[in-house]
């Protein structure tokens, strides 16, 4: 008799011990299968964070050539060329300034910006500018800056577009 | 009784693990599949966005252009749009019944019905008043047929096939007579060529002579007034709400760069040239219908007419402004 209830407790004890292994396998599979899925999740992440990135650089390298042709900057009869004194109405006026931010806001430009090149000159143009905290990335293209009355005078300037990174 | 008990806990534990594990990928793969469409609308409306962008600056380098944009699947386009200020259009691409970000577009004047097509012809018209105020773009389902009955010539020289600079687009049939339109097409008649107007879907009327192109489009009830050759394509193949809240942005565009010519016209000046525009009238008419709740047939023909006076005043100025 007492030999049947010690082999009973000795079977209770490694069905116990069975269950506990059962269990801490059933945990462990739980947590792998979790850190998988953070895992994965992570990396889909990254190639939304990337798909971002190249549509923002792609999207303001088309800005660049968006904004020295369009109405409001580029001279006449010509494609791609600011003329000046609209940049300079642009540059004087902060009501003006203000009421074309959210053409550029939208797409999470901060500044954009004039630099008279050739004749070298330091003569710089604001067209939009806004404070970040935030990382930018600056991409530029020369343009034509010319004045236009009788006669048409070019010069060469820098079309400076600064953007958030994402 | 123990042992018992212990084959119960067992299979109670198994059962609970078992349907969390379940649960949890029933649950990753379901989010996974609903955010991969929502991604993939949301990269097609942006990818949209900045295809359209040579569509809608095109400078001197074209008076009209067109082009067909295909997605990698069919997407339902729809376009909404807001005139408070410069106003926006706000591109959303719904896909397999998702509906991705809407991409907020303050650039771009795109005027549509909303679409469900693959492939898209887009055509960008410069809208003049007098100077090029914007590009419009214009989006309809490529496969969706329109009828042109008696159109005027201008009209078949830009989007027909008669000339060697004509767009010819394809999903626009050019005839003479409504009973040729082919089946299921849109037909879309012009009253003053023709006396075939009766039971057309659109009805575009247009008064020429000394207001070069301007005129009424009327679909149904409703009646779009357009100025200019820009407008007139645009009438047709868009909705009247967004055709109205369109036009109303392209007004309050026209209003700002009235400043900025005022400013060059003031330059001008300043370096000689003698010059006198109306440009302060021109501001005023366009501010009054950027913010007029409708747009009357009167307006339309007042800022109209502005416009050709200070086109005429360009033509004989020493310098010419735009």
């Amino acid at each position: 008799m007492k030999e049947t209830i010690e082999t009973k407790l000795k079977k209770g004890k490694k069905g116990q011990m069975k269950i506990q292994e059962m269990a801490f396998v059933l945990v462990a599979v739980v947590f792998l299968g979790a850190l998988l899925l953070l895992f994965f999740a992570r990396f889909q992440a990254g190639q939304v964070e990337k798909t971002a990135t190249e549509l923002r650089s792609l999207r303001t390298v088309t800005m660049l050539r968006v904004i020295s042709s369009m109405p409001e900057l580029v001279c006449k009869d010509e494609a791609v060329c600011i003329d000046q004194d609209k940049l300079t109405a642009f540059n004087s006026s902060t009501s003006l300034q203000s009421k074309y931010s959210s053409l550029w806001r939208a797409s999470n430009i901060v500044s954009i910006k004039v630099e008279e090149v050739y004749p070298a000159s330091n003569k710089n143009y604001t067209i939009y500018k806004k404070t970040t905290q935030e990382n930018t990335v600056t991409y530029s293209t020369f343009v034509p800056l010319c004045t236009e009355a009788r006669d048409k005078i070019c010069k060469i300037a820098k079309i400076k577009v600064t953007t958030i990174m994402p | 009784m123990n042992k018992k008990a212990q084959m119960e806990f067992a299979w109670i534990f198994a059962v609970i693990v078992g349907a969390m594990i379940l649960f949890l990928a029933f649950y990753f793969v379901g989010t996974k599949l609903l955010s991969q469409k929502y991604e993939q609308a949301t990269i097609e409306a942006q990818s949209l966005d900045i295809l359209l962008n040579p569509f809608s600056q095109l400078g001197e380098i074209s008076v009209i252009s067109q082009d067909v944009i295909a997605l990698p699947q069919r997407s339902t386009l729809s376009i909404s749009c807001d005139n408070t200020e410069l106003g926006y259009n706000e591109i959303t691409l719904m896909q397999k019944n998702t509906a991705g970000i809407p991409r907020v577009v303050y650039d771009k004047y795109i005027f549509a019905e909303n679409l469900e097509a693959k492939k898209f012809q887009a055509i960008s018209a410069p809208f003049e008043m007098p100077w090029r105020v914007a590009d419009v773009i214009i989006l309809w389902p490529y496969e969706k047929q329109y009828c042109f009955v008696s159109a005027p010539d201008f009209i078949e020289e830009t989007l027909g096939n008669s000339t060697e600079t004509s767009l010819n687009i394809s999903s626009i049939v050019f005839t003479t007579n409504k009973n040729s339109c082919p089946a299921n097409s849109t037909t879309v008649c012009f009253q003053g060529q023709s006396s075939q107007s009766s039971n057309c879907d659109i009805i575009v009327d247009i008064v020429e002579g000394a207001l070069n192109h301007k005129g009424t489009t009327k679909k149904g009830n409703q009646r779009l007034h357009f100025a200019g050759d820009a407008l007139l394509y645009a009438s047709i193949f868009s909705s009247k709400e967004l055709y109205d809240c369109n036009f109303k942005r392209l007004m309050a565009r026209l209003a700002a760069q009235s400043d900025i010519y005022r400013n060059k016209a003031v330059a001008l000046a300043s370096r000689g040239c003698s010059a006198t525009f109306n440009l302060d009238t021109l501001k005023q008419k366009a501010e009054t219908l950027s913010e007029a709740s409708t747009i009357s047939e009167s307006s339309v023909t007042a800022i109209w007419q502005t416009a050709k006076a200070i086109e005429q005043q360009n033509d004989i100025a020493d310098c010419s402004l735009y």
